[in-house]
């Protein structure tokens, strides 16, 4: 996989306040972004919740790739993370 | 009446059928009466129709024809609400020939018979005299301009809409069907399964005489099974045989239609029940005895209604009432426990498309959600919950009325301040519309008039108008859409966002609805068979409609709800995701049409499709539509609507599909409906 993230993919982690795995999540995510040259995105749908009713998300931690929805109210591992994202790569 | 005028005499034929001389005082009288008028004004109108009436140089003149004169004069003086309460209500002579001869058909439900031509007589005056005498006059004016639309006007007066039927509280204590035991036969506690369904059966049967719209069961596999102990699959499938035959056949009701109904079936108990006590044949109860005991049972019911389904009736064609609704929990989607009857559900919809899914497994849909009609849905509070766990509760829609969300665009001018105004008034006039409904049907129940609804279980009446919720709901949100934004919702993402402001402002003006009056409100995707197209029939006249967002061009209608353009070419999990987000705001009910394609869709996919659609979508319920012709010569079923049965080649063939929440006949449909059932983007699966 390149660094450049030549079709413009974005993962996304949606968030909320006093959300126990979130912090762990969004970190993870981050750093997976610099490594695979991602766009990252972090969507607090306490604030906007409508934006995560487009991704069917309505619980946290959740991790989508551009319009996918990866992982629903889950902590997963890199592992697991990076293989979704390999899966569903533009 | 009819009047007879002889050497300067006029005769009155009465409706008992005398003639007698026509007197000033009847006419004096019947203004003070019927519209309040005092003495004297009254003696100087009837003296002026009676001069009127004089010059006429007719032999014979009517009754309704003295009345028309009087309001003449009535509305010659200025005096507009003595003419609206002394006007008549009916129909002129060319309408009635019409309504014999010529099928009105507004709802797909309902088919020419003579029911129906006396329903459609009636419904006439009621919803003329409801519009006229009951609601107040700004709402009336805004739904005959087509701002708003009152639902079942017809029944307006003397029934609420929708009602979820508590199997368990007839079949503890009997069933009376005139709700007295005076003018029906009076059914004991069911003691066998077959009394015991029929029963039931009776019961839905009785209920939807007494509301317009649909009546359900819940749980109904589970509450049965205790009457099935001892029976072999066999026989229990026999008797499930009988209730969906009695529900589908018997067209006693509104007009020649069949009843609306729905049964809830469980893949299992679900845990709140398997603890409860169960009623047991008899109505007996025994403590710790419980639907836990009755496991096998309830999955024998379970699995002889899928197959009586799949069956078909004698000739072929499926059931389409009562509707089945399988109530996806998180166990049913997210293990394989029950892939083995998904899979036998998922030919069921690759057969005929007529199962219904609930998903109870999307995050914000509580365990209880009770459901009936086109996608209602029931949230229990706390305090019900018990009540649903005891059977007790009984609870539905007292009336609904849907807002013309495109007109209110128009009206705004694109101003998105005075868009969220004109769409906050429309709640403050349907109030008014709750209100008039409260007050008239409170009075038309405490007169007497629906017995089957007054009669008390346990010291509590059957049906409460105070739990009976208030609902809106709306049409065209994506033509609403497409006027402030320029696109459609499938088009552009901020389309599709705004699409969720706008709803989301609907949601929050329902819940503050609530708040601030004494009733309990709901927001709902209307099923709005009828209003979509009489709201976009009158919006091609607005000036301001330049976003062209009607659809059609000869029968023309709305997009329903928050729906997606029905023809949207786009992907069907991007129409999936699309109207499932929307459905979270949407508590009081919504659901999201899958329409197949003519190939045989693969069971297998569809099961796997249905747990996805569950598990990774915000979609609280959906059903997959299957297309389907049926021929009357060779009785072949077959995929697609086919002018010829690829059989036989006989052209004598019927169309079937779902209109909005039913499979039904499609030369039944409405104008603007059939329009819609072209433009639909089929999916293969």
């Amino acid at each position: 996989m390149t660094k450049k993230n030549a079709n413009n993919n974005v993962l996304t982690v949606f968030t909320m306040p006093n959300c126990p795995n979130c912090p762990k999540v969004k970190e993870k995510c981050e750093e997976i972004s610099k490594e695979l040259g991602l766009e990252f995105k972090i969507v607090n749908i306490k604030e906007d919740p409508l934006e995560g009713l487009m991704y069917q998300v309505m619980e946290t931690p959740s991790i989508a790739l551009n319009d996918e929805t990866l992982f629903f109210a889950e902590n997963p591992s890199r592992a697991e993370i990076k293989k979704a994202i390999k899966m569903n790569l533009k | 009446m009819l009047l007879h005028t002889v050497m300067k005499k006029i005769y009155v034929r009465t409706s008992e059928g005398r003639i007698e001389e026509q007197e000033n005082d009847k006419i004096v009288n019947s203004l003070m009466k019927e519209a309040d008028l005092p003495k004297n004004l009254a003696r100087k109108i009837a003296s002026e129709v009676r001069e009127e009436l004089e010059n006429l140089n007719v032999e014979y003149v009517s009754g309704p024809l003295i009345r028309e004169l009087t309001n003449v004069k009535l509305l010659q003086y200025g005096l507009t609400d003595a003419r609206d309460k002394y006007t008549r209500v009916g129909l002129p002579v060319y309408d009635v020939t019409q309504l014999i001869f010529n099928m009105d058909d507004e709802n797909a439900n309902t088919y020419y018979n003579p029911g129906f031509v006396h329903k459609a007589m009636g419904d006439r005056v009621a919803k003329e005299y409801a519009l006229l005498k009951v609601i107040p006059k700004e709402a009336s004016r805004e739904h005959l301009e087509g701002k708003i639309h009152i639902h079942d006007l017809d029944y307006f007066i003397t029934r609420p809409f929708c009602f979820e039927v508590p199997a368990r509280l007839f079949l503890k204590h009997g069933v009376k069907t005139d709700g007295k035991g005076i003018s029906t036969a009076v059914a004991g506690p069911a003691k066998h399964l077959n009394s015991a369904v029929m029963q039931l059966a009776k019961v839905l049967q009785t209920s939807q005489t007494s509301f317009s719209g649909g009546q359900g069961y819940d749980f109904l596999n589970v509450i049965l099974a205790p009457y099935a102990k001892g029976l072999t699959y066999d026989e229990i499938k026999q008797i499930i045989q009988y209730f969906i035959y009695e529900l589908s056949m018997t067209n006693f009701s509104r007009g020649g239609q069949t009843a609306f109904t729905s049964v809830s079936l469980e893949f299992e108990a679900p845990d709140f029940l398997k603890k409860q006590n169960a009623v047991l044949p008899g109505g007996v109860i025994k403590e710790g005895v419980t639907y836990a005991d009755f496991e096998d049972e309830s999955k024998k019911i379970f699995n002889a209604f899928i197959d009586t389904y799949m069956e078909g009736d004698y000739n072929g064609k499926s059931f389409n009432f009562p509707k089945p609704e399988f109530k996806l929990r998180r166990n049913v989607v997210r293990s394989k426990k029950f892939d083995k009857e998904l899979l036998e559900i998922s030919k069921l919809t690759a057969k005929y498309g007529v199962p219904y899914f609930l998903n109870l497994a999307a995050p914000y849909m509580p365990d209880a959600v009770q459901s009936q009609c086109c996608r209602y849905f029931l949230i229990p509070d706390s305090k019900q919950m018990k009540q649903v766990e005891e059977g007790k509760l009984r609870f539905g829609s007292l009336q609904t009325v849907s807002i013309n969300l495109p007109r209110c665009a128009y009206e705004s001018k694109g101003n998105q301040e005075e868009l969220m105004g004109i769409i906050d008034e429309k709640f403050e006039i349907a109030k008014r519309v709750f209100d008039a409904k409260r007050k008239i049907l409170r009075k038309y129940l405490l007169n007497g008039g629906a017995p089957f609804l007054t009669q008390e279980f346990d010291g509590e009446p059957y049906f409460d108008i105070d739990t009976s919720t208030n609902t809106i709901g709306f049409v065209g949100l994506n033509e609403l859409v497409k006027y402030m934004t320029g696109y459609e919702m499938h088009e552009n993402r901020d389309a599709w966002k705004y699409g969720l402001k706008i709803l989301n402002h609907l949601k929050d003006k329902t819940f503050r609805m609530q708040k601030t009056t004494d009733s309990k409100w709901s927001l709902v995707q209307t099923p709005a068979e009828s209003a979509a197209t009489r709201f976009a029939q009158l919006d091609q006249k607005i000036k301001e409609n330049t976003a062209k967002g009607i659809r059609g061009t000869k029968n023309v209608y709305y997009t329903n709800s928050s729906h997606v353009f029905v023809g949207a070419k786009i992907p069907l999990w991007q129409r999936i995701k699309i109207e499932s987000s929307f459905h979270p705001l949407l508590m009081g009910g919504a659901i999201t049409h899958i329409f197949m394609g003519e190939k045989d869709p693969d069971p297998e996919a569809i099961r796997s499709f249905v747990k996805n659609v569950a598990q990774k979508t915000l979609c609280s319920y959906f059903s997959l539509t299957k297309d389907m012709t049926h021929c009357a010569d060779c009785g072949r079923m077959s995929n697609g609507m086919k002018n010829a049965c690829p059989g036989c080649g006989s052209k004598n063939v019927e169309w079937y599909s779902r209109v909005t929440g039913y499979l039904t006949p499609v030369k039944a449909w409405n104008a603007g409906k059939k329009a819609e059932m072209k433009d639909r983007q089929r999916y293969e699966l």
